[in-house]
């Protein structure tokens, strides 16, 4: 069972332990999306889904439950697990399953009202990513990158997983390392399911870092 | 916000949560000897309160950005859910588009929509159009705030989800699911296989025809392979439309287009991906004349049509046992009036 920062669970709860989930940000140097006005991502958004536990190489845990990681609405970055076995290994998926990109529309998270669903390809954007930069060279200083596609050869959701035991797991996106002065001057928008949405898909996973309390 | 069972049931409690009124499952009807839907109606179960509310939806210009284009607009019930005067669909401010509207018939045995198979699933189907900047320039959170502002759209979707909140899925969902009921499968070509009548003699050679030449692509009971085919059209260089090779990217795809249905095909001219036949006359003619190229289908590539002129017309009157007047002017389907 898996719950955002809900008010309910902190009433109820007591010794029961539980697992927090939570994701912030690195970009040029600062934990902000917004640095300056011409510096800045406006737009931050991806799903993660099937969390699974391991302990001792089995699987201990698993829900295939989907959230929207939003950071213009910060209480969508953190996610709390019921959960209090232990635990030596953790991962996710970043993006949507098969599963649910082939069987038409859900709620909740996956409300097609949260932009993150493709109107003439269907299927659910995994991350989106937007911004204006003094890196960018054409007119707008804008770049766009709105990643997805879950058909063969392009799938583009991404697995990745951690050695931990912590039941406070906080995850640092270090965006500096898909948001190069390289893929600027290649490509600074990006709308449809291929190679290189898979490429940027696998850049994005490569981002995340698990900090060690 | 999603909740376990367990706080669920605590929070109900608590708050008394309304439950939703149980109504009689819709079950869809077809013939006893047809494939089973591919449609899986668990996870959107026929009701009688959502086929009415998407029904509302599908004749209600509130969809589009300027109130003044909705479903029916470019899929009219008598003509088989398709318009017949236009050869390209049009939509707000006059906008012209790129292709013809297709018919909505039996979409519950579709697995790939539009021309070039985009949509994967008919409740996610409905987003293409709305969206559109040529057909209802809408977006999607606008509708919604649209639908809930409306004086009786919150109670209909409660009386059809239980919930007066209304969301992108239930408005998806009460749309796909008016389009499901649109079944037709009482042409005449249906009683004569039930036994109930019989062919003219013109009729029996033009069914023998068709199973000959069109069958392998246009395969009974549902008058289509629900695959994707290049039938040899030509490309209209004002459109450039390469249909499938758009979505899939891969060569062998080019040019290659959903194979339609052909039941109602007397009422659901124009003809084509463009509506570049206004005649079934022309299509015949068409595949008379086809030219081989590499990317011409297999099935066209191995038996070369050739008709005679009295064989095109025992084709045509074949065709015209697969018009079925019941689901052309089923009330049901058509504008709701009140009552």
């Amino acid at each position: 069972m898996i719950l955002r920062l809900c008010i309910f669970l902190l009433l109820t709860s007591n010794s029961y332990s539980q697992v927090t989930i939570s994701f912030n940000t690195s970009w040029k140097g600062t934990d902000n999306l917004v640095i300056d006005q011409d510096e800045q991502i406006t737009t931050l958004k991806w799903y993660i889904s099937n969390i699974k536990f391991y302990h001792q190489s089995k699987e201990v845990f698993y829900s295939s439950e989907a959230f929207l990681i939003d950071y213009s609405n910060p209480q969508s970055t953190r996610l709390i697990v019921d959960y209090k076995q232990d635990f030596d290994s953790v991962s996710y998926m970043i993006g949507i399953d098969n599963e649910h990109n082939i069987n038409g529309v859900f709620g909740g998270d996956l409300d097609p009202t949260n932009g993150m669903y493709w109107a003439w390809h269907s299927g659910y954007i995994n991350i989106k990513i937007e911004g204006i930069s003094s890196s960018v060279s054409n007119t707008k200083n804008d770049f766009s990158y709105h990643l997805g596609g879950y058909e063969e050869p392009f799938e583009s959701s991404q697995i990745v997983g951690f050695k931990t035991n912590s039941s406070a797991l906080n995850f640092t996106l270090n965006l500096d390392q898909i948001l190069t002065e390289e893929l600027f001057s290649e490509l600074l928008h990006l709308m449809l399911p291929g190679a290189k949405a898979q490429e940027l898909s696998k850049s994005f996973a490569g981002c995340f870092k698990l900090n060690h309390p | 916000m999603k909740l376990g069972l367990g706080l669920f049931i605590s929070c109900s409690l608590f708050f008394g949560f309304k439950t939703l009124t149980e109504e009689p499952e819709v079950k869809l009807i077809y013939p006893v000897k047809w494939p089973k839907p591919v449609y899986n109606f668990e996870k959107n179960p026929l009701s009688k309160a959502k086929i009415e509310l998407g029904r509302k939806l599908f004749y209600d210009p509130i969809l589009s950005i300027d109130n003044t284009i909705s479903c029916a607009s470019c899929h009219l019930s008598y003509t088989a859910f398709t318009h017949t005067d236009h050869a390209l669909s049009h939509g707000i401010r006059d906008s012209i588009g790129r292709r013809n509207s297709p018919v909505l018939i039996n979409l519950a045995w579709s697995e790939k929509f539009m021309w070039d198979g985009a949509v994967n699933h008919i409740d996610v189907q409905a987003l293409a159009p709305i969206t559109h900047p040529a057909e209802m320039g809408e977006n999607l959170v606008h509708v919604v705030q649209k639908l809930q502002e409306h004086d009786s759209y919150p109670h209909l979707f409660e009386r059809a989800f239980g919930s007066s909140k209304i969301t992108g899925e239930y408005l998806l969902k009460a749309l796909a699911q008016f389009q499901l009921t649109l079944v037709s499968a009482n042409s005449k070509y249906d009683k004569v296989v039930a036994g109930k009548e019989s062919f003219s003699k013109q009729e029996k050679k033009g069914y023998k025809l068709f199973k000959k030449n069109c069958a392998s692509c246009h395969q009974e009971p549902l008058f289509t392979n629900g695959e994707f085919r290049n039938n040899g059209l030509s490309i209209d260089v004002t459109l450039n439309d390469m249909g499938r090779y758009e979505i899939t990217n891969r060569g062998e795809d080019s040019l290659q287009f959903k194979v339609p249905t052909l039941r109602n095909i007397q009422f659901s001219k124009p003809y084509m991906h463009d509506g570049r036949f206004q005649t079934l006359k022309e299509v015949i003619e068409h595949y008379n004349k086809l030219h081989y190229s590499k990317h011409l289908s297999d099935d066209l590539k191995k038996n070369q049509i050739s008709f005679s002129e009295e064989e095109k017309i025992e084709i045509i009157a074949f065709l015209y046992t697969l018009t079925d007047k019941e689901f052309l002017f089923n009330p049901d389907f058509a504008f709701p009036r009140k009552k």
